[in-house]
């Protein structure tokens, strides 16, 4: 043989003995499952809550059943709840100090809300009672160093099937 | 008269309790939250062993307001109470991705949006056998104080083992028949061609032996008188001797 023919040979060797490590590696003609189902669909009413003017140190609150979270999908669902820190003030879960403010919801289920989710209403059924209702009271620091600056905070309700 | 009024009352109350009814099926049919998430599970499933290229499913989003939203849609870890029995966090949530992740939904309308799932090939070696929960949520870019967030549970199973050798070989065999085809081919074609030389080269020597006289038969034979000889003169002394 000459240097031509043994090469050939030799990649065609190399070819034949690395296909099996290569396909088995990676296989592009298999085949993946996807399995989908329900709907998953939820509200809350009011979405507002007008505070007012409050002054440091005071406190506001709705009544326990002033907000009600309905289950409008086809599924049950647990829900999870929790509030952002504002501007100028830290969420917190005791007594609020200077610069702090603290959120607990009322009813039921009552929670010192913090900026990581916790169990809220659980098992929310669509067909055996799709609502809950819940209150919210707000606690204002007792000093405010930002000059009194309007905050914004944002309590977010997150709904995934159970 | 007195009976005819009462009658013409029943039917006005029928009236009233019908449009009544009708609607409190409608205002129950046409409620609905503001934003739904379609499927609310997502399970992908990779029993055969992963694909080369990365895996992409579409997940609907239904605006039930009456005017457009912008949403942005986000991909986290659950909560640790809320992982399903038995899945795991994934360890790089960048594995999954949306697209987009900002868009419009007009008023009572909906927008498919894609998640993809893209797992390194550099990471595949340690990712077998594992069940993997990804929450992909939607919600409204500018909401009020208190926001909702529907959730669909991606739940991801890596292939459960990796693939073995003879699985390997099992799945190129088709591959491997037709390399080894091509080489045995080359083989067999080689050899046929070194015989075909050889034969013509012996086929051309035998004709030449024909042509001329065998030097060796001579020898062999000039061989065979000296052995004759050799014999006689050897029957000869062995005569005077007994003489």
């Amino acid at each position: 043989m000459n240097k031509l023919q043994v090469l050939v040979v030799g990649i065609l060797l190399i070819i034949t003995f690395s296909a099996p490590i290569v396909i088995a590696a990676d296989t592009a003609t298999i085949t993946i499952t996807v399995t989908a189902s329900g709907t998953v669909s939820i509200s809350v009413s009011p979405t507002t809550w007008a505070m007012g003017t409050l002054a440091l140190g005071s406190y506001n609150a709705t009544s326990s059943t002033y907000f009600t979270l309905s289950n409008d999908g086809d599924v049950r669902v647990d829900t999870q709840i929790n509030a952002s820190n504002s501007q100028n003030w830290n969420l917190v879960t005791g007594t609020p100090a200077t610069d702090e403010f603290r959120i607990n919801t009322t009813g039921s289920i009552p929670l010192s809300l913090t900026t990581s989710l916790q169990n809220f209403k659980q098992d929310l059924d669509p067909v055996t009672g799709n609502t809950y209702q819940f209150g919210l009271n707000f606690t204002m620091p007792t000093a405010d160093t930002s000059g009194g600056v309007q905050q914004t905070i944002t309590v977010t309700i997150k709904a995934a099937q159970g | 008269m007195q009976g005819r009024g009462s009658k013409d009352v029943t039917i006005l109350f029928k009236i009233v309790a019908f449009i009544l009814f009708s609607f409190y099926v409608l205002s129950q049919s046409v409620y609905a939250g503001d934003i739904s998430l379609t499927p609310a599970k997502l399970m992908i499933d990779m029993p055969e062993g992963y694909k080369k290229e990365p895996i992409s499913v579409n997940i609907t989003v239904e605006n039930n307001l009456a005017y457009d939203i912008d949403v942005k849609t986000k991909v986290s870890n659950p909560p640790e109470f809320e992982l399903t029995k038995n899945y795991t966090f994934i360890p790089d949530l960048s594995w999954v991705k949306t697209t987009p992740t900002m868009f419009t939904i007009p008023a009572k309308g909906e927008t498919v949006f894609k998640v993809t799932v893209d797992i390194p090939d550099s990471e595949k070696q340690h990712c077998y056998n594992k069940s993997w929960e990804v929450w992909i949520s939607v919600s409204k870019i500018k909401g009020g104080f208190i926001n909702v967030e529907p959730v669909t549970r991606l739940l991801i199973h890596t292939p459960p083992n990796p693939p073995s050798v003879t699985e390997g070989i099992l799945k190129s065999l088709p591959l491997l028949v037709f390399l080894l085809t091509v080489f045995i081919s080359i083989i067999a074609a080689k050899v046929f061609i070194e015989r075909r030389k050889k034969i013509s080269i012996y086929e051309k020597n035998r004709y030449r032996d024909f042509q001329k006289p065998s030097y060796t038969m001579e020898k062999k034979s000039v061989l065979y008188e000296e052995d004759i000889d050799k014999k006689i003169d050897q029957l000869l002394s062995r005569y005077d001797t007994r003489n």
